[in-house]
């Protein structure tokens, strides 16, 4: 899709033609959103799939979400071109730097000091990474509970606004009676309407296509953990 | 199939009518957000001018090219926190991933994008529910998502248990 765009493109444009390049130019821009979106969708699976990740707060709780911000910026990778051109710079000071340092931990070595150094961050290290395992089972905690929260919100605030409405006593009566019954009927109405509608619509498109008629509209596997 | 059969309709793929109508309501509510926002930028702008600041950008500018946000803003967050709109809540609509859960925030913004590439192919993303074996639209595909109905006032205590369990401290 996207070479046909391309070779699309490199044609000299006719003014008169204008309705075909518009054609082509939402056809290329279709294909392409299609062709990212799978890319993007395939990169998730992966994400998805790794048992190995760890996430230490809500947004990285959500391999989904990383894996999207990863596919969409290309600052990486324009990062390392920078890098490499600073490297290139400041090659003197670092060559001297690492010297140094080599020297440092040569010395440290046979004087003992390297030792006693590990001895001293060891239990840094440990407890370091004792925090970091408590902040991923925090993080992950409090994601769902967060979430937890807000279906808890959404679907009772209708209980909620009920019962508010329900402190006047005639009021309230007027509520149940009049809202809960009409409204609630209309929506079952509409709703019971809307589904006749859907099988009847998908039945008259099958028998257009040819297709067979289908019963009890399907009902979506779960995937198995 | 008939009214009489709404009951067995419970966790199985929605068809397009009643998706529509959820659809055509979710974009009334958030055309009004953008309406009722419009007003508070024009009315911001105008207490500026008469405040004598004269702003440097033209906030009319600013707020269109935040509308496109807005309606993912309301998408997003409705799909990945409760897996409804208020229009799919109204129509007895889920949406769902392949877990049986609301669908991740990742998800929901590839399900939003997925949108405007169905609405941009001449809306044939969106009507292809009707064809499709497992009546799903082309972002449904995109993400990997399901629209199911769900009559029920509460979602079902799967989700909920789901939830609890995540919820519940490990140490």
């Amino acid at each position: 899709m996207t070479s046909q765009r391309t070779d699309a493109s490199q044609e000299p444009v006719d003014p008169g033609d204008a309705h075909k390049t518009i054609v082509r130019l939402v056809v290329g821009g279709i294909g392409e959103g299609i062709d990212r979106l799978m890319t993007l969708s395939r990169a998730l699976d992966e994400a998805d799939s790794d048992p190995d990740s760890t996430q230490i707060s809500p947004i990285h709780a959500d391999p989904t979400l990383m894996a999207m911000v990863g596919w969409i910026s290309e600052l990486p990778r324009q990062a390392r071109q920078i890098a490499n051109s600073a490297s290139k710079m400041t090659y003197p000071i670092t060559r001297a730097a690492g010297v140094a340092w080599d020297t440092g931990a040569f010395v440290a070595k046979t004087t003992g000091i390297a030792g006693f150094v590990e001895g001293l961050t060891e239990p840094l290290l440990t407890a370091i990474a004792e925090e970091r395992e408590r902040l991923t089972s925090v993080g992950t905690g409090e994601y769902a509970r967060g979430r937890l929260l807000a279906v808890q919100v959404f679907e009772q605030s209708v209980d909620g606004i009920m019962g508010y409405l329900g402190t006047s006593e005639e009021l309230g009566e007027l509520v149940r009676e009049q809202t809960l019954g009409i409204t609630g009927s209309a929506v079952r109405e509409i709703r019971e309407t809307g589904a006749a509608a859907d099988g009847l619509t998908e039945g008259v498109f099958r028998r257009l296509l040819g297709r067979e008629k289908r019963g009890i509209p399907p009902m979506p596997v779960p995937r198995t953990e | 199939m008939r009214k009489d059969d709404f009951h067995v309709l419970q966790d199985r793929a929605a068809g397009f009518v009643t998706r529509m109508f959820a659809f055509i309501i979710d974009l009334a509510i958030v055309a009004a957000i953008v309406a009722i926002g419009g007003g508070v930028s024009t009315l911001i702008d105008a207490a500026l001018q008469g405040m004598g600041l004269q702003p440097t950008v033209d906030m009319t500018v600013i707020y269109v090219w935040m509308i496109p946000f807005i309606f993912g803003a309301y998408y997003t967050m409705f799909w990945s926190l409760t897996g409804r709109t208020v229009g799919k809540w109204f129509m007895g609509l889920r949406v769902i991933g392949r877990d049986g859960l609301p669908p991740s925030i990742g998800r929901s913004i590839i399900r939003f994008l997925g949108y405007g590439v169905s609405a941009l192919a001449f809306w044939i993303g969106y009507v292809w529910v009707i064809i499709d074996d497992e009546r799903r639209a082309w972002h449904d595909h995109f993400a990997r998502t399901h629209v199911v109905y769900d009559y029920a006032r509460h979602p079902s205590g799967e989700i909920y248990d789901t939830y609890r369990r995540r919820a519940e401290p490990t140490d």
